[in-house]
């Protein structure tokens, strides 16, 4: 046998080395052609989610040899109007540090925000996603309580009912409409009817009980009980009469039965006018508000107004900082993943030395935003910075800022100072905000918008400062905003009804509006004043006193016209039952008074009769000798 | 214990192999290391490289640190003394807080007190433990396997046609 012997190989395996590096080939081609693409697909389908319309990104860029990434026209589709983008950057660039990189880490050392456009026109419709009304998202969870916390508490719009007052019909037309529908008429009308019914009854059972013929008869037994000469005779009848009188006591409890059943009906019918007199009130109230007259209670008519809109900016402060708590936490609490591996074996001890150059997962440390427009661009002049944005703030132990001033001289929007600040690396973490807008053009703020009737400012310049801050699950918000020069749209049905809010509100240059809210989300005190709303109050008040109280007249006319009358009448009927009770309780006290009597007659007759059946009997024992 | 014994029979088939003697005793010198290092630290990682890299016996490397495994378990409180006096010591103190604060290197797991002392133990063993494992298998395969060839039991197997058979099944499987 020959052994052959092998060639013996080099001391590096280059069998081995060879597909390792085919290997590292392919992985340097996919980061190199596909992975920015499929960052940027991730991106827009991640974006898109999030944003509920969407989202594009013309270019990625991510270079891993300079620890940098470039985001190349990002626009968001806003989800209400999907011709225009809520916000669009032109560029995005991001320098992560290699340092970090080398650990895990993702720290951006440098960023820049160029060219951002608000309210931009998009070259195409962006697709919205259906919304999913079934699972609704914890933010628009919180957003929607908050809503229904003011609708709750506003929905009896006092604005909305004078405006509808002011443009309805006259109140006497109505008036006429809805005669014999009122609720207390025909209830009125029922009680009557039973009361009837029961009265014939009742007069019915009174006729049977009053018949006194059986007094009457054993009255006439008694007087020929007393005539009679013959003993055994009368022996007989003073049975007879005895039967009798077990039926007039008989006759005396039924009369007591009735009169119990009757005096529960009178009970009854007693209480129907109190019963009356509450649904004459219900129908009053619905009549006045069938009419839309309004009470004219002006103090929450600023509420009314904006309330709604207050908030909508709280909703929206919420629902920011419940996603900031998400991406950036409070707490950070160590994770395994940040552990070395513990040791499958034993434990050993695990030294730890000083932090000197510790990162956080991620860390956008400075991020410069800035843009300059053009005219008649979307794009705003804007300069800020974004700071210390991260993972793990108290490891940073720096507060993540958003500082940006700018003009949007495009949509009107100048002098916009907002600075957000997260300080959630204390212990007792916060969120504030401040934003100032020092000249924007209200358009189209209607505080009623139906399809027949419009009221509302149509055109305005306004300022506005909204300050904020949320600690513990409880806000405190304010709001100051003025509005000046404003055009008032009045669009009602009546020329009177336009012709009266219109002056008012000639007399209203300029609107101021001062909010507060504070406490926790779940319930929150909300405070409201603006000028609009007294001076709105203050001329309704003037114009529409009046009116209101002539409308009000004739409603209570109405009442008195429908319901007096049959009121008057139930009330008499419930007096004739009380009478019919009287001559029941009288028929009773008859039959009893005769009662006795007839006893006491039989009594005597009973015991005269027998002390002369002695005798008689003793008479004739003497006669036989005995 | 079919395993243990496919490891065993395994371990022997090389020993009685044409592998060279030095690809030999490096390969049991990193199943040395790997079996007394907890297997997930970087240096593991490093000696895996090594491994793939450089003509070394892997399967003596595995079937080494297979064996090792079982009794590193016994050491781990040498192991502990030997790292926590390394890791307490004032003069390598700010060393230490240099490497805990540069990149990878905390991916070692150096500042575990049985991963400094098994990696300073095994590392520091690891010569002795190359030149034990070369003489050793030279010695094995001079004493023992030259020996054992020339008895007559091992020339009778080898005249067998089934003998044949498996070899040059052996050298087709394997080349």
């Amino acid at each position: 046998m020959t052994d052959k012997k092998k060639k013996a190989g080099g001391p590096i395996r280059y069998e081995a080395i060879i597909p390792v590096l085919i290997l590292t080939a392919i992985t340097f081609i996919y980061f190199s052609v596909f992975f920015d693409r499929h960052v940027k697909s991730l991106a827009e389908y991640i974006g898109t989610q999030i944003n509920g319309a969407e989202v594009n990104i013309e270019e990625v860029d991510i270079s891993f040899i300079k620890g940098s990434l470039t985001v190349t026209r990002l626009e968001v589709t806003n989800p209400e109007d999907n011709l225009r983008n809520t916000i669009e950057i032109g560029k995005m660039n991001f320098k992560l540090v290699w340092d970090a990189l080398l650990r895990m880490k993702f720290v951006v050392d440098d960023a820049s925000i160029e060219d951002i456009m608000l309210m931009s026109k998009r070259s195409r419709p962006g697709k919205v996603l259906p919304p999913s009304p079934a699972k609704p998202s914890k933010t628009e969870a919180l957003q929607a309580e908050l809503v229904s916390q003011v609708q709750s508490k506003y929905q009896g719009n006092v604005l909305e009912n004078l405006i509808t007052f002011l443009d309805g019909s006259s109140v006497d037309d109505q008036i006429k409409e809805i005669r014999g529908t009122l609720k207390s008429e025909a209830r009125i009308n029922e009680m009557i009817k039973d009361i009837d019914s029961r009265k014939n009854y009742w007069d019915q059972e009174i006729k049977k009980i009053s018949d006194d013929t059986i007094v009457k008869n054993i009255e006439k037994k008694i007087q020929s009980l007393k005539n009679e000469k013959n003993d055994l005779k009368k022996i007989s009848m003073v049975k007879e009469i005895a039967e009798d009188i077990k039926k007039v006591d008989q006759k005396v409890k039924d009369v007591k039965d009735k009169s119990d059943q009757l005096q529960n009906e009178v009970k009854q019918f007693a209480n129907f006018p109190k019963e009356v007199e509450k649904l004459v009130k219900e129908d009053t109230e619905s009549l006045k508000n069938r009419f839309s007259i309004p009470d004219l209670d002006f103090k929450d008519l600023a509420l009314n107004l904006f309330a709604k809109d207050f908030v909508k900016y709280l909703a929206n402060f919420r629902k920011y900082s419940e996603v900031a708590k998400q991406y950036l936490p409070e707490k950070k609490e160590v994770s395994e993943e940040e552990k070395v591996v513990p040791p499958k074996r034993s434990e050993g001890k695990t030294y730890h030395f000083p932090v000197t150059t510790g990162y956080p997962l991620v860390w956008l440390k400075h991020a410069s935003i800035s843009s300059k427009g053009t005219e008649g661009s979307y794009v705003g002049d804007v300069q800020g910075k974004l700071t210390d944005v991260t993972t793990d703030p108290k490891l940073i132990n720096k507060a993540a800022i958003l500082d940006i001033t700018g003009n949007f001289p495009t949509i009107n929007l100048l002098g916009v100072k907002a600075l957000y600040a997260l300080h959630h690396h204390i212990e007792d973490p916060f969120q504030e905000i401040f934003m100032q807008v020092n000249e924007f053009k209200l358009f189209e703020k209607l505080f009623v918008n139906e399809k027949d009737k419009k009221f509302g400012i149509s055109e305005a310049k306004g300022t506005s400062t909204i300050k904020a801050r949320i600690q513990n699950n409880t806000v405190d918000m304010s709001l100051l905003s003025h509005f000046s020069e404003p055009r008032y749209l009045v669009d009602l049905n009546t020329k009177s009804g336009t012709q009266i809010l219109t002056r008012i509100l000639n007399n209203i240059p300029l609107i101021s509006l001062e909010a507060h809210a504070r406490g926790p989300f779940s319930k929150l005190n909300i405070d409201l004043k603006s000028n609009l709303g007294d001076e709105l109050g203050k001329g309704l008040k003037s114009e529409l006193t009046a009116p209101i109280a002539s409308a009000e007249n004739k409603i209570n006319a109405l009442i008195d016209e429908k319901i007096k009358g049959p009121q008057k009448e139930l009330l008499s009927k419930v007096n004739l039952s009380s009478n019919q009770l009287k001559s029941l309780n009288n028929i009773e006290a008859l039959y009893k008074k005769h009662e006795k009597q007839l006893q006491a007659e039989l009594k005597k007759l009973q015991g005269g009769q027998g002390e002369k059946l002695k005798e008689q009997g003793k008479k004739l024992l003497k006669g036989l000798g005995l | 214990m079919s395993l243990i014994l496919k490891q065993i029979f395994a371990f022997l088939k090389l020993l009685n192999s044409d592998t060279g003697n030095i690809s030999l005793a490096m390969g049991m010198t990193c199943g040395f290391i790997l079996g007394m290092t907890p297997i997930l630290s970087l240096h593991s990682l490093l000696v895996f490289l090594f491994l793939f890299f450089f003509r070394i016996q892997i399967g003596a490397a595995f079937v080494v640190a297979f064996f090792v495994k079982f009794i590193a378990f016994f050491f781990d409180p040498i192991f502990h003394v030997v790292g926590s006096a390394v890791l307490e010591m004032d003069s390598l103190k700010d060393l230490f807080t240099t490497l805990y604060n540069m990149p990878l290197i905390p991916y070692t797991r150096f500042n575990n007190s049985i991963v400094m002392g098994s990696a300073v133990i095994t590392i520091a063993l690891s010569p002795f433990i190359f030149i034990l494992s070369q003489i050793m298998v030279i010695k094995y395969r001079e004493k023992v396997l030259a020996r054992f060839k020339e008895t007559r039991f091992w020339k009778f197997v080898t005249a067998t046609s089934f003998y044949k058979w498996y070899y040059n099944y052996s050298q087709y499987k394997w080349n």
